[in-house]
């Protein structure tokens, strides 16, 4: 699962309100006294912050109604979505309130972002329906609700609380992530939990089919071949799983790869946890877990000159009992080491001397792709894509 | 253009008391029956009207909700008394906490007294439509009578009004206002006296294009019998304004207007980009049969009459053209030259 540090919690909630003559006034508050002064017994002794600098932006002028509002103030950071309903039923012809959620300053509230609006515009919703709000100045259900909305995400993250046979809030917090990359057809997903066991009956029924081919060798469009499935499809559920964090993405493993370290070696020499993890997993079944220091030294004799296979004969003795798939994988998702890759480059070719089976070929290098990706897509070997390019002249390779 | 003057008005008074509706009837075109559908006003509303060539009206329409009055009493203090060159209080003659009223423009004029010394005080006693015809002079004098002995307090003079956006009132009362302010205004009167000697005619009036508010009016009056209703000029304003939004609805732009009663014609014609000119004038040529508002004269009279009404008319618009650049002059002086 992706790094996620869990929801910020909500220091105070509270309904505000545009009152005909007095203006805008705080109708209900949790935890009593955070926002204004409160006589309850329990109310904090000073406010948290001092309204009356900001009541113009809680109740704001219609042009910035409607909308999601974010306002910091001190230490505080208040989300909230003012809802102004225009009608000559009311005093002045308009009703205006506002929700409000009130964070630390440096709090991450994009998961509230969906909840706050989603609130506003179902109070909007009864207000037009049957005047929820403005019916009774004095309104004990709306407190209730408040108070429970403030508890129950605090708490578990969601809340349910059912308002009339016809109304209910049903709200569930969850974590925004950022979009997921684009994934090539020669990416190889490796899940990072365990699929089979958190699937149901309910998934998509392409996902239901790629997820046993997700071993950390087949990549992407070796999935869809054995799945039977289309590709585009495979695809986007791969995403969908990267996005939730359930797979990574890596590059195919082959002997031919060359991998060198990047900065983040130092990591494995630092971290603990880290080399731990590194010792557990790179271990081949049934072999003893190596050194760390071993283990280093081995990661930091790659470079970008030597393919997999001959930094393998030159190192056969250290690398006894361990797993190179799984050490080269291990380096690449801890992001210790990179993958270099090949760019085959033609230089000035003719383009009509060109064989027309080798057409497409030859128009893939000119796109700067590396190796891998052309021989994926061609679904020819290198040897075969480096034979036919040779046939036009001079390829050099760049290794990037 | 040679500076032009900024002047920050101050609309204050409690909330629903009618600031905003006068704002919109004056200012935007909006008529009484219109206002019903504006919405309260959230804390200050600015607008920036151009008046005449070389003036700026800055309105700071300020919301009358408690929340809003504490506000400006206390942290927005500086900000909203300072460099203000007219206050004008509001009054809702139905207000039932009167004495509240009078205790918040004793705040008002207490932070003009430190920011704004040389203000100009204006109070209108508004929605006068509520109140029974008999009881009104009493009533607006009662609560002038207070207005006045506060103010004295901190050596302002008020000038006080009584209105409704009913009837011509609110235009004597913005009229006269505005024209306070207006930083040449006594050159433009002392123009206009000099175009109505020249033409000859009864009266002339000087409106503002977009808002008819009177800038400027001479009465050379000289027939014996004259009765005039004190106030024709705002009643003219209001009428005028009705005609044009009437016109607008219709997708026809008013231009111009020619009056023709039995004694006196009235034209109405644009003077410069921002004025209007209303030139009065009794009718010479004694006229044996009747006259409609054409002019169109009935069979029995002489052809004569509508002849000369049609030269007279002329006359007055050449008169008109001649005296515009003198006009424009004037609007585009600097605000410093009298």
């Amino acid at each position: 699962m992706t790094d996620f540090g869990g929801f910020p919690q909500i220091l105070s909630l509270f309904y505000a309100t545009f009152h005909p003559t007095e203006g805008t006034k705080v109708l209900y508050q949790v935890p009593p006294g955070s926002v204004v002064k409160s006589t309850d017994s329990s109310a904090f002794n000073v406010p948290l912050f001092d309204f009356e600098s900001i009541n113009s932006y809680i109740i704001p002028k219609p042009q910035l109604c409607n909308k999601l509002l974010t306002l910091r103030v001190n230490n505080y950071r208040i989300v909230s979505h003012p809802v102004h309903i225009w009608s000559s039923i009311y005093a002045r012809n308009s009703f205006l309130f506002n929700f409000c959620f009130v964070f630390h300053k440096n709090a991450d509230v994009s998961a509230y972002n969906p909840v706050v609006r989603k609130l506003s515009k179902m109070f909007q919703a009864l207000e037009e329906q049957n005047k929820f709000l403005s019916s009774s100045l004095v309104n004990e259900g709306l407190k209730s609700i408040v108070d429970q909305i403030f508890e129950d995400l605090n708490n578990y993250c969601e809340c349910y609380i059912p308002i009339d046979e016809a109304n209910r809030i049903n709200i569930k917090l969850f974590p925004l992530h950022r979009p997921p990359p684009h994934i090539k057809a020669f990416h190889v997903p490796i899940s990072t939990v365990q699929l089979k066991a958190v699937m149901d009956v309910n998934w998509d029924p392409t996902m239901e089919k790629i997820v046993e081919f997700i071993d950390g060798i087949n990549s992407v469009r070796k999935i869809a071949e054995l799945a039977d499935t289309d590709y585009g499809l495979t695809r986007k559920c791969i995403q969908h799983l990267m996005y939730y964090g359930c797979v990574i993405v890596v590059d195919i493993f082959q002997f031919s790869n060359s991998y060198a370290c990047t900065p983040d070696i130092s990591a494995l020499a630092e971290d603990e946890h880290i080399d731990e993890e590194c010792q557990a997993y790179v271990a081949s079944p049934g072999a003893k877990k190596r050194n760390g220091c071993d283990l280093l030294e081995l990661y930091c004799s790659l470079h970008s000159g030597q393919t997999v296979r001959d930094w393998y004969l030159a190192n056969r003795e250290q690398l006894r009992g361990i797993d190179i798939r799984r050490f080269i994988s291990f380096g690449i998702i801890k992001g210790i080491i990179y993958r270099v890759n090949v760019f085959p480059v033609l230089e000035d070719i003719n383009a009509s001397a060109v064989d027309p089976t080798d057409k497409r070929l030859v128009r893939l290098t000119n796109k700067t792709k590396h190796f891998d990706d052309i021989c994926t897509d061609l679904q020819i070997s290198r040897e075969q894509a480096l034979r036919s390019l040779e046939k036009y002249g001079d390829v050099v390779l760049v290794l990037a | 253009m040679a500076g032009s003057a900024r002047r920050k008005l101050l609309l204050m008074g409690r909330s629903g008391s009618g600031k905003s509706s006068m704002r919109s009837i004056i200012f935007s075109n909006y008529s009484a029956f219109d206002t019903r559908r504006l919405g309260a006003t959230i804390d200050v509303e600015h607008s920036h009207l151009r008046f005449l060539g070389n003036m700026t009206l800055n309105l700071w329409d300020c919301g009358g909700q408690d929340a809003y009055m504490d506000n400006y009493f206390s942290t927005q203090r500086d900000n909203i008394f300072r460099m203000v060159e007219a206050l004008i209080f509001v009054f809702d003659v139905e207000s039932k906490e009167l004495r509240k009223d009078i205790e918040t423009f004793v705040l008002c004029l207490r932070n003009l007294y430190e920011f704004s010394p040389a203000a100009k005080i204006f109070a209108l006693v508004h929605k006068m439509d509520l109140v029974v015809v008999e009881k009104r002079q009493d009533v607006y004098r009662a609560l002038m009578k207070s207005l006045e002995d506060t103010s004295a307090m901190f050596s302002f003079k008020v000038q006080g009004f009584a209105t409704t956006i009913w009837d011509e009132s609110l235009y004597k009362a913005w009229s006269s206002i505005v024209c306070t302010l207006i930083p040449n205004v006594t050159v433009f009167q002392r123009h206009l006296q000099t175009f109505a000697d020249i033409s000859e005619a009864d009266e002339v009036i000087l409106f503002e294009k977009t808002t008819f508010l009177v800038i400027s009016h001479v009465t050379n009056v000289s027939s014996p019998g004259f009765r005039s209703d004190s106030t024709r000029f705002e009643k003219i304003s209001n009428i005028i304004k009705q005609y044009k939004q009437s016109c607008s609805k219709l997708r026809a732009q008013f231009q111009s207007l020619s009056l023709r009663g039995s004694d006196c014609t009235a034209y109405l014609d644009t003077m410069t980009a921002n004025t209007m000119i209303m030139v009065i004038m009794s009718n010479k040529t004694d006229s044996r049969g009747s006259t409609d508002l054409l002019g169109n004269s009935d069979t029995n009279a002489d052809g004569d009459d509508s002849f000369a009404g049609e030269a007279e008319n002329n006359i007055i618009l050449a008169n008109i053209k001649i005296a515009r650049k003198m006009f424009e002059k004037i609007e585009m002086m600097n605000p410093d030259e009298r």
